[in-house]
């Protein structure tokens, strides 16, 4: 997990007291999750990037309303996804997930690590297109749970959904995914 | 075998994702920029035409001037009494915030955008959107910029509001504040001679740019909103456009 607690509480202090330093240490600790996030969901490099920048913009502004204690990182989060989502929604497509060139080729370059060959060739190109043709309300659930593995509760918060929402939702994609797979196999 | 979730995890690893940008350096930009454009805790003040004779008697009394206070206090909004209005010139320009299409408004403002819905009244012709006050406030322009029509502007009225951007209105001679109801929320009509409208910053100073003489107001509260038309309309025009936005 990112973040420590206190320090984190201290720095969420801080910069609602206007203090630009401390919320940038904010923005470099979750830039990364927060940019993955979005682009999981609104697709395109050049809309995550704004989603992520509007977000965090808008939770510096909100910073007030904050609760102490709370944990910041999903709060973070479903800022940034619901701006990610509205993009998403006014540009009307999806982003094809794709895997990084050294995964692709498992035998060439780096030494393969154990994980790569357990999860090689066909079996994972077909988890991957399986995904893609997944509903969006499902590879998002998937996305956030899985691929970013975020927590549970992380989760239900970056997506707006109860935690029994999550649960359900999560269990039923799964199947369908594992349906899809199965179709294709 | 490993469980579909185990390979799931394995393959967020290897998903290829863009490179991070460098969201600190945008965000400090933008962060900076806004506060060049207009400190954090600006405040928009309507330096409004004068209070009526009646008003200003009640307001002797302290009683009588609290709920006055309290009706004249929308969300927001405060209104302020001033001897004398800022010289303005009548033809000074909209500051609004920046053009944009009214999809755009609806996906960066941080709260739901109302429409008029009156025969005369269907999309807006200017739509602004102004990220860098707190409310968000959306402005749309019915007519041309040269000759409006009519003006509306909404923004988020919470308490954040009411704390850091408050809208306050002077008041001179020739004008009329009335309050009344809309949509079931509390408003005020200002009428008679032009007041004067403003933006100032938290020290209180006003930036001058946004001074501007406005015609008849209505201002209401309606949902989380504070909502504002100004307008070349009479009371009941400018109540039956204020009853149909939704």
């Amino acid at each position: 997990m990112e973040g420590r607690p206190l320090e984190e509480g201290e720095l969420v202090e801080r910069a609602k007291r206007g203090d630009v330093r401390a919320f940038e240490e904010i923005v470099r600790t979750y830039q990364s999750i927060a940019f993955r996030t979005a682009y999981l969901i609104a697709g395109t490099a050049a809309d995550a990037e704004e989603a992520a920048q509007d977000g965090f913009l808008k939770a510096y502004r909100a910073l007030s309303r904050f609760r102490r204690g709370e944990p910041l990182r999903p709060w973070l989060l479903q800022i940034v996804a619901n701006e990610a989502r509205n993009r998403r929604r006014t540009a009307g497509r999806r982003a094809q997930l794709r895997l990084r060139a050294a995964a692709q080729e498992p035998s060439g370059g780096a030494a393969p690590s154990p994980e790569a060959s357990l999860l090689a060739g066909e079996r994972r190109a077909s988890l991957l297109a399986a995904l893609n043709e997944l509903r969006e309300e499902d590879r998002e659930v998937i996305a956030c749970r899985y691929l970013l593995d975020l927590s549970e509760d992380e989760t239900s918060a970056t997506l707006g959904l109860s935690k029994g929402t999550v649960k359900s939702r999560l269990s039923r994609s799964l199947e369908r995914l594992r349906a899809r797979m199965e179709g294709a196999a | 075998m490993i469980g579909l979730e185990q390979e799931l995890r394995r393959l967020g690893a290897e998903l290829e994702f863009p490179p991070t940008p460098d969201l600190v350096g945008s965000v400090r930009a933008r962060i900076e920029q806004r506060k060049a454009r207009w400190p954090t805790r600006r405040a928009l003040v309507v330096a409004l035409a004068a209070l009526a004779a009646a008003v200003v008697a009640a307001m002797a009394v302290p009683a009588a001037r609290t709920a006055i206070l309290d009706w004249l206090g929308l969300r927001g909004v405060e209104l302020s009494f001033v001897e004398r209005l800022p010289r303005v010139l009548a033809s000074a320009q909209l500051a609004l915030g920046e053009r944009a299409t009214l999809a755009d408004a609806r996906r960066r403002a941080d709260h739901a955008v109302l429409l008029p819905r009156l025969a005369g009244f269907g999309e807006p012709d200017i739509v602004y959107f102004d990220e860098f006050w707190e409310g968000d406030p959306v402005t749309f322009v019915y007519g041309s910029e040269k000759h409006v029509r009519l003006l509306m502007t909404q923004f988020r009225g919470d308490p954040l509001i009411e704390k850091n951007a408050v809208e306050k209105k002077g008041l001179r001679p020739g004008s009329r504040v009335e309050p009344v109801s809309v949509n079931g929320g509390r408003g005020l009509w200002l009428s008679g001679a032009p007041h004067s409208f403003v933006f100032v910053d938290e020290t209180g100073r006003a930036v001058q740019e946004t001074l501007r003489l406005a015609r008849n107001t209505l201002l209401w509260e309606q949902r989380d909103l504070t909502l504002r038309i100004e307008g070349a309309f009479t009371k009941a025009e400018a109540l039956e456009i204020a009853r149909s936005v939704r």
